[in-house]
């Protein structure tokens, strides 16, 4: 895509090769055609909209995602992604540190742009055909857990 | 940059961090994705491969109405986890898509909020989808062929969503 650069320079690497990240999906976006009450839920775009938290899988078991910010997120579902498969398709990692999960544990889901100014690379967010592409690999398979 | 409400004019501004534009200010995505064939596309996105009718003419714009009453009563917030309130001029804009559309003979759309104050509308027909991404920054499209192709682009006047409208109930 015009504006995009490599996503090397920018992406983290303490996310491994091999590993999953988790997002959480709550209730909200995981919704059934409403032409179909009955219809199986799905994961809607406007799930990866603004800032896209995920987890590494192996630093945040479930336990963890059930317990933090006072059990906030314990009826939430998981979706997990690949993370070689989304970078495969051009995402990359941003690491943003929140206490609440612990060191190297919370990162954002980015695009990799240019700065119109500097002309340095820098961190975007998703743009629609990517929260398009999201959500066709959200619904691919069953989440790992269902919302609440 | 931010939506514009003066006169319901559609004064829109695109953020600088959207996609880039063609030069018919649609820009296309193909190859972005393998797409998948399109009896695998109707299985795993749960669609229908008959679309059920609508017998209430014009009820999708009430149920539309309806649905951003419930968003406007979310709560706000900042977190990236959760959907939050969108912004009134969001939902203005929303509202005034809802004015615009000229067909009444639409499915129900989908509506939901994201995190960061914007929300989407999403209408399908038989394996063609088309969504409104509206946020503080503009609003912009997208539309996703029979074939799988996704196509993105601002969304600049009502006449336009009509356009897109018609493209999506066009026989595929």
């Amino acid at each position: 895509m015009t504006g995009a650069v490599s996503g090397s320079s920018l992406d983290d690497p303490r996310i491994g090769k091999g590993e999953i990240v988790w997002r959480l999906i709550p209730s909200h976006w995981y919704r059934a055609d409403p032409n179909d009450p009955n219809s199986p839920r799905q994961v809607a775009e406007i799930a990866f909209s603004g800032d896209v938290s995920v987890l590494r899988q192996k630093l945040a078991p479930e336990a963890l995602v059930d317990s933090v910010y006072n059990g906030r997120f314990a009826e939430f579902g998981i979706l997990e992604l690949s993370a070689d498969d989304l970078r495969n398709r051009g995402f990359v990692f941003e690491h943003e540190h929140d206490p609440e999960w612990g060191t190297d544990t919370h990162f954002l889901l980015r695009r990799a742009g240019v700065d119109g100014v500097t002309k340095q690379a820098k961190f975007q967010r998703l743009n629609q055909t990517q929260k398009v592409i999201l959500a066709r690999i959200a619904n691919a398979k069953p989440l790992l857990r269902e919302p609440k | 940059m931010r939506l514009i409400f003066a006169n319901r004019a559609w004064n829109m501004k695109r953020s600088p961090d959207s996609s880039e534009e063609g030069a018919s200010g649609v820009a296309k995505r193909d190859g972005a994705v393998d797409s998948p064939p399109r009896s695998a596309n109707l299985r795993y996105m749960g669609r229908r491969s008959i679309p059920i009718r609508n017998s209430n003419a014009g009820s999708w714009r009430e149920h539309l109405l309806s649905e951003l009453d419930k968003l406007e009563q979310l709560p706000a917030g900042t977190d990236n986890f959760s959907p939050h309130r969108p912004r009134s001029e969001v939902l203005n804009f929303a509202r005034q898509i809802a004015d615009s559309l000229k067909r009444e003979d639409l499915l129900l759309p989908l509506l939901a909020a994201g995190s960061d104050g914007s929300l989407q509308i999403k209408w399908q027909k038989d394996s063609r989808e088309l969504s409104f991404f509206i946020s503080p920054a503009g609003a912009e499209f997208v539309r996703v062929s029979s074939s799988g192709e996704i196509e993105e682009g601002p969304l600049r006047e009502p006449a336009q969503a009509n356009e897109l409208i018609a493209w999506m109930l066009a026989a595929a």
